[in-house]
């Protein structure tokens, strides 16, 4: 199932499952420069509380996750990896969020779609443009690297790049791009994963969507 | 919802004191559906240490009973913006008994049952809370929110903003980048989104996307709007 909830309202053992399985995908795996303290990356804008979704299987051992955080106040884009706008201005609107530290326990799920995406993958980008369809929003933006990209291409997402590609530490090109939430994206995303079952979504969050 | 986003942009891009902006609060109260407005800024990190702000169109009597009793402490919209980002209803019950008797008595102070808050995150590591309040059925509620959802979190961004220009004149400060100044030059000269995307060598979407942020930037309800403000702020030349 996926929950969408506030860190104010998200179970503490889930929180840190959630900030172990980060520590893990980009700090031991990707060899990013996180902060890690007790098996755990937790950064500043987690400190903003925002907003989390998180892909959970029938005993509570989170499978996937990624947080939302308003543009128009702090956010990576902004404020870390602001060398990827090159030319471009900021973004900042009411109705454009920011989507990152998106990532997946491998080793809990391996269920891959038709185009060799994880199912988990698809399921949790399908809740992302949901949850941001239904919010009200015109697109979300997000960091990703070329690998993330191609993942991203094969799930359907409907987005461009926006600004520069740089080469942080890891070697990866980096960029950040502009995603579609409308009608047209969630057909995408849903055509691509061909998930056998509608997600089954949970969360105060959702019950306020309408979506549950 | 739309012609208020519309409205108000055009009549108020920027406040130069709080009586300014109560007032444009009490216009809000003249749309349908609209019963009360109110708005919190806190966090604010100014120099005379005063850094929460709330106003609103309840009674005097009511702020009265609010401050006397604490309800900042306690008031479910404030305590939810802080811990938030996206929308949300209030009014629905709640078994909380604090709060029961907190919204029965706002009831007893004229304050309806359904009311929307948006909160805002700012750059300054401050929380804006942007509320409306309806008397409008449960249904015609229902279908108002469905509609008007981003018109409101849009509404609420710009009355945050020029909320923030009382506090901080700077926040008024607008540039275009050279790629928007030809986008915005270009829609004054009353092109269509497709010429402009044909003349700068981008997809429609993208020219469409520019726009969007060019009005939010501007703070104005739609694109003819946004190119008066620019023209108005010497951003583009008009007779160019």
């Amino acid at each position: 199932m996926i929950i969408a909830e506030h860190r104010s309202d998200t179970d503490k053992e889930l929180l840190d499952q959630m900030y172990q399985l980060r520590a893990d995908a980009f700090g031991v795996r990707r060899g990013w420069r996180v902060n890690i303290v007790d098996h755990k990356e937790i950064d500043q804008f987690d400190d903003l509380n925002p907003l989390y979704l998180m892909s959970v299987d029938d005993n509570g051992q989170l499978l996937a996750s990624l947080r939302l955080l308003q543009t128009t106040g702090p956010h990576m884009l902004a404020d870390v990896f602001g060398e990827l706008l090159g030319d471009e201005p900021l973004i900042r609107s009411p109705l454009v969020w920011e989507s990152t530290r998106f990532c997946v326990n491998t080793k809990a799920s391996s269920i891959q779609n038709a185009g060799g995406v994880n199912s988990v993958t698809c399921e949790l980008l399908e809740a992302l443009c949901t949850v941001a369809n239904k919010s009200g929003l015109t697109n979300l933006v997000s960091v990703y690297d070329v690998f993330m990209e191609r993942v991203l291409k094969r799930s359907g997402c409907i987005f461009q790049q926006y600004g520069q590609t740089v080469r942080y530490d890891d070697g990866l090109k980096t960029k950040a791009g502009i995603f579609d939430v409308n009608e047209l994206a969630m057909t995408s995303i849903r055509n691509a994963s061909a998930l056998p079952k509608e997600p089954n979504y949970t969360g105060k969050y959702w019950s306020e969507l309408d979506v549950a | 919802m739309e012609e208020l986003l519309l409205d108000f942009s055009q009549r108020h891009s920027t406040f130069d004191d709080v009586g300014q902006a109560q007032t444009a609060l009490k216009g809000f109260r003249s749309t349908s559906g609209i019963s009360d407005a109110a708005f919190l800024i806190t966090n604010l990190p100014t120099t005379d240490g005063q850094g929460t702000y709330a106003l609103s169109t309840y009674t005097e009597d009511w702020h009265r009973h609010y401050i006397a009793r604490n309800y900042l402490d306690i008031d479910p919209v404030v305590q939810n913006a802080l811990t938030r980002i996206t929308p949300f209803e209030w009014g629905v019950e709640d078994p909380n008994p604090a709060l029961k008797t907190f919204f029965g008595e706002a009831n007893d102070f004229g304050i309806t049952n359904h009311g929307l808050s948006v909160p805002i995150r700012g750059i300054r590591g401050d929380i804006g809370v942007f509320s409306i309040s309806s008397d409008l059925s449960t249904k015609e509620w229902a279908n108002f929110r469905h509609e008007s959802q981003s018109d409101i979190m849009m509404l609420a961004y710009y009355y945050y903003m020029a909320c923030l220009d009382i506090e901080f004149p700077e926040n008024r400060a607008v540039e275009l980048t050279p790629r928007e100044y030809d986008i915005l030059s270009w829609a004054s000269k009353g092109k269509s989104t497709h010429t402009i995307a044909e003349i700068t060598n981008l997809s429609p979407k993208t020219v469409e996307y520019y726009l969007a942020n060019i009005r939010v930037k501007l703070r104005a309800g739609n694109t003819t709007h946004a190119v008066a403000m620019a023209v108005r702020w010497g951003l583009i030349d008009p007779l160019n």
